[in-house]
């Protein structure tokens, strides 16, 4: 499950292509950085990130579900610090769901 | 407005929304209404949701029903409270009661709405402000401010999705027939005619009008805007 939410992921990154605040293309590896530190991205792209994975989590999966939640976010720390964090907090969401 | 379009109108079970979710209903359009409570509304192209604007927790399996439809299009944002009263004569929970629904609930579900239309690439959110507005009447001191602050939402939403064919308008009503407009008083609706240039009570095909300019494909350079009916600026 985590293997296909991770590919999931890597395609909504795909998509958006995103680049980092240094200008360079996200690495497609769990420990990549996407939000905070000095290689993350920017926070406008990060939200067409969230949308991305949204989008995917609905069209793979037929659940709709809100990343960007008060409810969810406060039981994690740092959900969207690596692409990593961000599948393990999309894995949960989606248990939820 | 694009055939066959999907619009949500928050605040559908009576007044503006109402007459506009009959309208757009019967002219074909896949219509979701929002409101706290049932709509009597029955027409094949119409669809009821109760749901709560200022409560996130009614909104998101709303929005899931709207998802699992496809792409939304257009967001009306209807929903509103008006309790008229001088400043120091009205209650805080009636102030509260009017920025719940008028201005935190237009920021709730304009987010859901969002993550739609982000998906769809394409979105036209279009809000009621008022002429409390430019006219800042006396007597309507928060119901006022709680329409500036729409206008701001819009504008400034409008500055954050500006990379995507998505729009953020409002539209500001003089006197429309509605429970809105019984509340006041004889006084207070005269005193409000009398400072219009056009003082005559708005019609369905009037707003219809400014609607369906917000919505078009044609209007994707038209955001952050306010248009007033009335005469007033």
């Amino acid at each position: 499950m985590r293997d296909d939410i991770l590919s999931l992921v890597y395609s909504a990154i795909e998509e958006v292509d995103p680049l980092t605040t240094e200008g360079k293309p996200i690495e497609r590896k769990p420990e990549a950085r996407l939000l905070g530190g000095d290689n993350g991205v920017d926070s406008l792209t990060f939200v067409n990130l969230v949308v991305a994975i949204e989008e995917h989590v609905h069209k793979t999966f037929g659940k709709s579900v809100v990343l960007v939640d008060e409810e969810n976010m406060v039981a994690e720390e740092h959900p969207f610090r690596t692409i990593g964090t961000m599948a393990d907090y999309v894995e949960k969401v989606m248990n939820k769901a | 407005m694009r055939p066959g379009s999907t619009i949500l109108i928050a605040g559908s079970r009576q007044g503006v929304g109402r007459a506009l979710a009959e309208h757009y209903a019967a002219s074909g359009h896949t219509v979701f209404g929002l409101s706290r409570g049932d709509s009597d509304l029955v027409h094949p192209h119409y669809q009821h949701i109760r749901a709560d604007v200022t409560d996130e927790k009614t909104l998101k399996p709303a929005f899931a029903r709207v998802a699992d439809t496809g792409p939304l299009h257009v967001l009306i944002y209807s929903a509103a409270v008006v309790r008229p009263g001088y400043a120091l004569l009205i209650g805080s929970s009636q102030a509260e009661e009017m920025l719940r629904t008028n201005l935190l609930g237009a920021f709730l579900v304009s987010r859901h709405a969002l993550r739609l239309m982000k998906r769809g690439g394409f979105g036209r959110l279009i809000y009621f402000s008022s002429i409390a507005v430019p006219l800042g009447s006396a007597g309507n001191v928060v119901y006022g401010a709680t329409k500036a602050g729409v206008e701001q939402l819009a504008y400034s939403l409008s500055r954050e999705f500006g990379r995507d064919d998505i729009t953020f308008n409002t539209i500001g009503i003089s006197t429309f027939a509605s429970p809105m407009l019984d509340v006041l008083t004889d006084k207070a609706v005269q005193e409000a005619r009398a400072a219009l240039v056009k003082p005559e009570v708005v019609q369905v095909d009037e707003l219809v009008g400014a609607i369906n300019f917000f919505a078009s494909h044609a209007a994707r350079q038209i955001t952050g805007q306010s248009l007033y009916f009335g005469g007033v600026r």
